[in-house]
Parts: C-alpha cells; sequence; structure tokens
C-alpha cells in the first residue's frame, strides 16, 4: 500500500509539471508572437547629420590676436598729428555670413571715432603713414586704412552733435535717471552688413580705430572715456 | 503490482490531453498574432484560411537622393516602388517600406534638407523641411501616429563598416543635460507659414495623420519643419519689437507654440535662472513694456547661447526616426 502511494504521487507530481511546462510554453509564444507582430506593424523612417558648433566671431588686436592687446591707454592730446590709430580685427574659423560693427563710448573727451577697413602691408611696401602693430613675439606688422571710412551712423547723437539723447537711455541704464550726461553711451552702428561667401571657411577682416580729436577742446587731464567694440553676426 | 501497472497507460491519457490542449491555445494564439501581423488591420475579416501575407494597410516613403550621412546608421534602404499616384495628382518614384522592409533611410531632397545635402550639418539660425508621404495599400480610412524621437551621438561617432561594426558606444543618454537642450533648441513642427515665417503646430513627442477614405496604391504627402533659433529673441519677443528690429530679425514661433517649462526639456544652459517662469513673463511682454528688465533679458539671451554653445561641442550627429502605427483603420 505504501509502495501505492508513493507512485500516486509521483503521477500528480509529473503531471503537474507537465501542466506547468504546456502552460509556460504556450504564455511565451503567445508573447513572443505579440511583440514581433507589434514591432513588425510598424513602419519607420530615420535620418541623420551633423550638428556644428554656433558660429563664434571674434574680435582681436592686430596680428589675430588676443583683444587685450587693443590697447587704447596713454593717447597724448599734445600730439600735433592730432590722431592715433588702433588696429583691431574681426575674425572667425567658421563660416559667417554676415556682420555688423558696433561701437559705444562715452563722451568725456571730446574725441571723434572713425572706423576705417584696413590691410596688412608687404613689409617691403612700408610707407609712414601705415600704422604699426607689434605682436608678442615682437614681429612688426603694418596696416593701410583701405579707403574711407567705414559708412555708419550714430543711433542716439543729440542735438549737439557730441553727447547722447535720450532714447537709448533705457537700453543703458533701465529706470536708473541719476546719470550724468557724459555718462550716456552713445551707439553707432556701420550702415551695410560686412558680407563673406558662405563657402569661405575662415577670415580674417582688419580694421583701424582712428581717435582724432581737436587740440583746442582737449588737454592731457586724466580724463577717462569707456569704449567698446563689438561685431554681430546678422 | 497489478495497480502500478494500470497507471502507466492513465499517465498516458493526460500527457495526450494536455499536449493537445497546448497546442489548441497556440493554434489559436498563432491564428490570433497573425491576424495582426500579416494584415495590420483590426477590422478585416474572414475565416482563418482567408488569411494571406500581405504588407500592413500602409507603408511610408520617400523621395530623393541619399543623405550624406546615411552611412553613420542602420536603416534599410527599404524598395523601389513605381507608378505611385501622388495624392491622386501625379507619380512619385519613391523608396518605401514594405515587403518585409519596416525601416527606411529617409532619402533628402534639395527642399526636404535636414542640413546634410551640403555637408555643412546644422546650427543655431538652421531649418528646413522634412517630406515624406503615407501610402494606403487599400481603400480605408487612415488614423496613424507619428512618433518622432532623436537619438545623440558624440563627435566620435564614424561611418558604419569593418572597422566599425554600430556607433552604440557613442549614443549620447538621454537623461544628459545636452540631450535635453537638444529637445529644447531644435524644434519640430507641423505648420509653417511661407508668408509671415512663423512655425505652429509643435511636435513635441508625436503627432497624427487622418486621411479618410484614402484610395489603395495612393501616396499621401506630410512635410514636418525644423527650426534652431538663433535668439531666444525669435521664441519671446512680439513680432515688430525693437530688440527683434534691431538685430534684423523677426519673430518665428507661435504664441500657442513659445517656449514654456516642460519636463525633458531644456532651453538654458545649467537651468539655474533665479525665478525663470517671472522672467520669461517679464521678456515675453516685449521691451516696450513698462516693466521689461534688460537684466532678465541678457540672462535669457546668455544662457540660451551657452546651451547652444553646449549643443555645438558635446553632440557630433542627430538621428531622426519617426515610426508610425496606426491608430485607427478601417475599410471603406
Amino acid at each position: 500500500m505504501w509502495g501505492i502511494a508513493v507512485k500516486n504521487k509521483k503521477v500528480r507530481l509529473k503531471r503537474k509539471a507537465l501542466l506547468i511546462t504546456a502552460i509556460s510554453l504556450t504564455a511565451a509564444f503567445v508573447l513572443s508572437t505579440t511583440v514581433y507582430a507589434w514591432f513588425t506593424n510598424q513602419r519607420r523612417l530615420e535620418t541623420m547629420t551633423k550638428i556644428s558648433s554656433p558660429s563664434s566671431l571674434y574680435i582681436g588686436a592686430g596680428a589675430k590676436e588676443d583683444s587685450a592687446n587693443i590697447d587704447m591707454g596713454g593717447i597724448d592730446v599734445t600730439d600735433a598729428t592730432g590722431k592715433k590709430d588702433f588696429v583691431f580685427c574681426v575674425y572667425s574659423d567658421e563660416t559667417v555670413g554676415n556682420y555688423k560693427l558696433q561701437l559705444a563710448h562715452t563722451t568725456n573727451i571730446d574725441f571723434t571715432y572713425t572706423i576705417f577697413r584696413a590691410t596688412e602691408s608687404d613689409t617691403a611696401l612700408i610707407t609712414n603713414d601705415m600704422i604699426l602693430y607689434v605682436d608678442e613675439s615682437g614681429v612688426s606688422h603694418y596696416y593701410a586704412k583701405d579707403g574711407t571710412a567705414l559708412p555708419g551712423g550714430y543711433l542716439n547723437l543729440g542735438g549737439d552733435g557730441k553727447t547722447a539723447n535720450g532714447t537709448l537711455h533705457d537700453k543703458s541704464y533701465d529706470g536708473y535717471d541719476l546719470v550724468q550726461k557724459n555718462a550716456e553711451p552713445l551707439y553707432w552702428q556701420n550702415r551695410d552688413p560686412i558680407t563673406h561667401d558662405q563657402s569661405m571657411r575662415s577670415f580674417v577682416d582688419y580694421y583701424i580705430l582712428e581717435v582724432s580729436w581737436n587740440s583746442s577742446e582737449v588737454s592731457n587731464n586724466k580724463e577717462t572715456d569707456m569704449v567698446y567694440l563689438t561685431a554681430g553676426m546678422v | 503490482m497489478e495497480r502500478e501497472n494500470k497507471a502507466r497507460p492513465h499517465i498516458g491519457k493526460l500527457v495526450v490531453y494536455l499536449v493537445g490542449a497546448a497546442g489548441a491555445l497556440v493554434l489559436l494564439a498563432l491564428s490570433f498574432t497573425t491576424f495582426g501581423w500579416f494584415t495590420n488591420s483590426p477590422t478585416v475579416s474572414g475565416s482563418m484560411n482567408g488569411v494571406t501575407a500581405v504588407d500592413g494597410v500602409f507603408e511610408l516613403a520617400a523621395v530623393g537622393s541619399s543623405g550624406k550621412y546615411d552611412s553613420y546608421f542602420n536603416a534599410d534602404d527599404g524598395i523601389n516602388l513605381s507608378d505611385i499616384a501622388e495624392d491622386g495628382a501625379g507619380v512619385i518614384d519613391p523608396t518605401a517600406t514594405g515587403s518585409g522592409k519596416t525601416e527606411i533611410k529617409w532619402m533628402m531632397s534639395g527642399d526636404s534638407n535636414f542640413g546634410n545635402i551640403t555637408g555643412d550639418g546644422i546650427q543655431p539660425g538652421s531649418s528646413g523641411k522634412l517630406s515624406f508621404y503615407v501610402i494606403a495599400k487599400e481603400n480605408t480610412d487612415l488614423d496613424l501616429t507619428f512618433s518622432l524621437d532623436t537619438i545623440l551621438y558624440t563627435p566620435d561617432a564614424e561611418p558604419l563598416g569593418a572597422d566599425n561594426p554600430d556607433n552604440s558606444e557613442h549614443i549620447i543618454p538621454d537623461t544628459r543635460a545636452v540631450a535635453k537642450l537638444v529637445k529644447g533648441h531644435i524644434l519640430f513642427f507641423k505648420s509653417f507659414d511661407e508668408a509671415s515665417g512663423v512655425y505652429s503646430d509643435r511636435i513635441t513627442d508625436a503627432f497624427t495623420f487622418v486621411r479618410d477614405n484614402a484610395q489603395a496604391d495612393t501616396a499621401y504627402k506630410v512635410d514636418i519643419y525644423w527650426v534652431w533659433p538663433e535668439v531666444i529673441d525669435q521664441l519671446l519677443l512680439p513680432q515688430g519689437d525693437d530688440l527683434l528690429t534691431f538685430g534684423g530679425l523677426d519673430r518665428i514661433i507661435a504664441a500657442d507654440d513659445t517656449v514654456v517649462t516642460e519636463s525633458g526639456f531644456s532651453y538654458f544652459f545649467s537651468e539655474e535662472i533665479s525665478g525663470l517662469t517671472e522672467c520669461l513673463n517679464n521678456v515675453t511682454k516685449g521691451s516696450a513694456d513698462a516693466a521689461f528688465s534688460t537684466d532678465n533679458h541678457r540672462i535669457l539671451n546668455a544662457k540660451w547661447n551657452e546651451a547652444d554653445q553646449m549643443i555645438g561641442t558635446e553632440t557630433g550627429y542627430i538621428e531622426l526616426i519617426l515610426t508610425a502605427d496606426v491608430s485607427r483603420s478601417g475599410s471603406v
């Protein structure tokens, strides 16, 4: 009797095992085919492209050096020429279509600011009116003004022709009104965008900022002005 | 001993019953799944004997030349179908899914340029249109859901080949900050008004295509648009705002689709802008508003530009995947 009971228990175990196996196989099959069917019902389009870094436009000194080398300190207004020239450049190592130059300055000193396009000259063709820039390695570079001044105009020049009117005051100082009139910056922008062919992968455009004065109206009295140069893609 | 001998035939019967039951279940499951698999139509009728191996009720197709970066990813080239009527009008010669091909490369054409025809890639200020066709395979009402996904790769990804069997190790996870920034900067839309230059009906993850009474073997064109705004002013400031005019720019995103703080999308580098919502609300009113803050404007622009720089530095390639599923279809 004991032997028969053991056999019946084995039979029940086999039945359970078979049942579990059959159900598991069925469930696995149903699941896999359903998932496969779901995927094959889908239709898909794919494409890919390259992401480029945003084009960066830089302002530099002569010889495409860091803008920290544009040193406008120490203008001596007793200089008989009545002007001093500073070389700067706008450059990019990427494709840039168009850009505009902007100049902002305060008006404590009665200076006139004029921007010219410039070209770097071959050392064999140096003339006295060229602007010298000595780079960080001590190498001399000579730049010549290229034609007439860059066309442009002030956006907020007052009626006196020297200081700013109030039209852009809020852009400079928000609602703050206690501003001395010569601390109100003048904003200048060149008229026509400077263009480059889209196929150009890099470029350097040289400029000369001419600071001029009437010696009868200025003196070396430690007065200071803030001057900002910006170049923006348009 | 007698009882033991009688038990053996009993077990045999059980095995037969169980295997039979399992087989029946398998057949039942097979019949249901193959219905969906072969016909792709929940309303198709007929007995199991009538089921034939056909493609779905729709296929996708694209036209044009191959993209410059096709060799970077593993999509099928598809098959050519000819003499497909385009929405009842002209005839297109597309590369399409179907006959076992469920995935195709999106062929590029001059005016559906993700930027890769020229090889210059895309950058802030880039925009384009992607066109494709939905081909009905039978007379039916089509209601499809398209999900739009992007996969980003680092600049180290290279064309696939014997030396580089896959680019999976160069995939940038969705959880990375730069991935969220891409979703907030490269924007997809269903509509673009050429007259005003304004994009609308933004696609964030999916959109639907509905065509009642679609005709068999007819291709229905679908356009989607993408733009990577150059500056955030183009999303926020009112059209004609002085700050836009000054830069020679226009607002390009419809008011209803303007930048919002959605999860999974980032717009600003680091997102550590104090009082971001108030900042956005303030700038959105425009520079003519008395409360407009130039500080807010400057911060948003700076953080948007820094985000662009991060995208350009950390990502190399973007793969766009459009997956179509039937959301509803019915025989006509």
